[in-house]
């Protein structure tokens, strides 16, 4: 049986394609997110990759920020259950997410089935997210990606006080005009990244193991920031990125089969 | 259900044209009109009831600031901002005063800055006592009302007598009651009061006389009582907070198959869930009520009751978790909420802290924790 996840964040569209809530025949990232022709790429080149049709798949489930205008799903759920669901089948012993999208950061506490026993979300606001960063990395004239090298090279960190990401902006500018390094800059911004979510996490507690997903977790020097803010270890989730949509993929799954009383067939 | 339905939006209809009502009764009555300010004008309210006039509650609403921000800073709540911003543009125009409590820090500047922006409309202030439970509070308080009584009087023309008081209390707790009727009857009936019309009902009472309120509680708690029951499958929460505003919020519950079943609402359960004790003076029958009060971030309460309040709220409706609806900038129930949060905990009743304001142009992130809050009530 195939069921398929599909994640519209703001920044990006993900897509998994998955045989017999198992194997993963398709992972796919677009790098533009809701309201871009973001989704319907990625779902072809999902389908590309795992030579299947549209038709051949049982059960679509949506996550993400497009969720809600997403017509091409059978059933919509948050991308917290998804993240959860995603995280617990590649990492069964993770009790805590910490999740860091592009405008949203959460953290969720897992029990030990995999269930979602409580969740905090960053309010309306870009502090601490993947927009944060790509407006800091823009001001350096950097890609993101290139952010966790440059930071490396830090050989002191220059703090970034600011929580508000356009005041942040700003001091980053004044900190690069004092003649600040770059490098430094960039780890003062990884540190701020770092603290913001501490304080997210502080709401709910870390209980280990602490999985980290979404595109942020990419960038080492944040989650190095992390682990050092937090004092504790931090797993990368294996395709970060694609968890929400594995978690949807994986939830469709085990929908259909309840549906349709097959579960012990596909066991 | 059909009749239900009808006497539904009859409160409907009150709770979204506030002014509409207020010109009605004025034009009806020929009497004045009294906006009282959040969160516990009650004492004042009957006492401009029996003054012959109409209390109106002055709790905001949806609007776009603009001139508030000249008067109010950023870190001001979004309720305070509309009251303001509806005070400067007009849309207060039919009120004949102000009762504003001292309610915050925010509400204490709220006179002065009323008065300065309209000060062809009276502002009488209510100095609410911190030691409201020992006996020099209620007497405070007490006399604090009776200077309050004098300067309605003025206001309206009509002098407030003792009878006429105790009778204002005898109609206002007559209210009370058929409210917290309404509420345990709603719970039997959770497809039809849905989290809007639970709103929509108690919203209602604040832009109208009690008496005509009463009348259309009755209405529809009989209209209730003649239909079957009707067997909830969904999660069940209760909710607590300043208010839960805007309506988009409200209708996300039943789009996710959550029903309120309680409230620790400021706008809601808060205003009527205490009535006023028996007694011969009639002040002190207001001033008592306040003592008696438990459970409101803006009343002193050395012993934080609140969460106790919530968890047997929870217990004694069955429900599954708590919505913490965290009115922005508001320091009092911020400053309650580590209570109310270790007290669910220890209790392992699931919450989920909500930050809301009035005036929401997006509640997308609220959706996402509503409906996430609901798939974790289900998995539970």
């Amino acid at each position: 049986m195939l069921t398929m996840g599909v994640d519209i964040g703001s920044a990006t569209s993900k897509v998994v394609i998955l045989k017999d809530g198992k194997e993963i025949l398709a992972g796919v990232v677009i790098s533009v997110g809701t309201g871009t022709s973001g989704p319907a790429r990625a779902l072809q080149q999902a389908l590309d990759i795992a030579k299947v049709e549209k038709s051949d798949i049982s059960k679509v489930v949506v996550t993400g920020y497009g969720r809600m205008t997403y017509e091409g799903a059978d059933e919509q759920v948050s991308e917290i259950t998804c993240h959860a669901k995603g995280v617990h089948h590649l990492v069964p012993t993770a009790r805590t997410v910490i999740d860091i999208g592009g405008q949203d950061a959460k953290v969720i506490k897992l029990d030990e089935h995999g269930y979602v026993s409580n969740f905090v979300m960053n309010e309306k606001c870009a502090a601490g997210t993947g927009r944060f960063l790509e407006v800091m990395a823009r001001v350096l004239e950097v890609s993101v990606g290139d952010l966790e090298s440059l930071g490396a090279k830090a050989e002191n960190v220059v703090p970034i006080s600011s929580t508000c990401t356009v005041f942040a902006e700003s001091e980053v500018i004044s900190q690069l005009a004092a003649g600040q390094k770059s490098a430094d800059v960039v780890a003062g911004i990884h540190q701020s990244v770092a603290r913001r979510i501490a304080g997210l996490a502080g709401r709910v507690g870390l209980t280990p193991t602490v999985v980290m997903t979404g595109g942020v977790a990419q960038n080492g020097g944040v989650v190095q920031a992390l682990e050092q803010e937090l004092k504790t270890t931090i797993t990368v989730a294996p395709k970060s990125q694609l968890t929400g949509a594995l978690g949807a993929a994986l939830i469709a799954f085990e929908s259909f089969a309840k549906a349709t009383d097959n579960v012990t067939a596909v066991k | 259900m059909d009749r239900v339905k009808r006497i539904l939006g009859q409160f409907e209809n009150a709770a979204h044209h506030p002014g509409q009502m207020v010109r009605e009764w004025k034009q009806e009555t020929g009497r004045k009109v009294v906006g009282c300010l959040p969160v516990h004008s009650s004492g004042a309210e009957e006492l401009i009831h029996a003054a012959g006039m109409l209390p109106v509650g002055l709790w905001g609403g949806q609007t776009t600031i603009s001139r508030a921000s000249e008067y109010l800073q950023a870190f001001c709540c979004s309720i305070m901002k509309a009251v303001m911003e509806f005070s400067l543009t007009g849309v207060y125009k039919d009120l004949d005063a102000y009762v504003s409590p001292n309610t915050c820090d925010t509400m204490r500047c709220i006179p002065l800055l009323l008065k300065e922006t309209n000060p062809e409309v009276p502002v009488i202030g209510l100095v609410l006592p911190d030691n409201r439970k020992i006996n020099v509070g209620v007497d405070y308080l007490a006399e604090e009302f009776k200077s309050i009584g004098e300067s309605l009087s003025e206001i309206s023309g009509q002098k407030i007598t003792p009878d006429a008081l105790q009778n204002s209390i005898a109609v206002f707790n007559q209210h009370k009651g058929l409210m917290n009727h309404f509420l345990t009857l709603a719970n039997e009936h959770l497809d039809i009061i849905t989290p809007y019309y639970r709103h929509m009902v108690i919203k209602s009472s604040f832009f109208m006389t009690k008496e005509k309120h009463s009348e259309w509680l009755s209405q529809l708690i009989d209209a209730l009582e003649k239909t079957p029951s009707y067997p909830w499958s969904g999660k069940k929460v209760v909710v607590t907070g300043i208010m839960m505003e805007p309506d988009s919020i409200l209708n996300m519950l039943a789009d996710y198959n959550l029903a309120v079943v309680g409230d620790d609402l400021a706008q809601g359960s808060r205003q009527f869930r205490t009535p006023l004790p028996d007694g011969d003076d009639p002040y002190v029958r207001l001033a008592q009520r306040f003592a008696d009060f438990e459970g409101c971030a803006t009343v002193h309460d050395p012993v934080k009751l609140r969460g106790t309040i919530i968890k047997d709220l929870v217990t004694d409706n069955q429900a599954d978790g708590v919505l913490v609806m965290m009115m922005k900038f508001c320091d009092p129930e911020e400053y309650d909420y580590p209570y109310i949060k270790m007290d669910l905990e220890d209790s392992n009743i699931p919450l989920l802290h909500v930050e809301i304001e009035q005036q929401m142009d997006s509640v997308e992130q609220v959706r996402t924790r509503l409906q996430a809050f609901a798939e974790m009530l289900r998995d539970k």
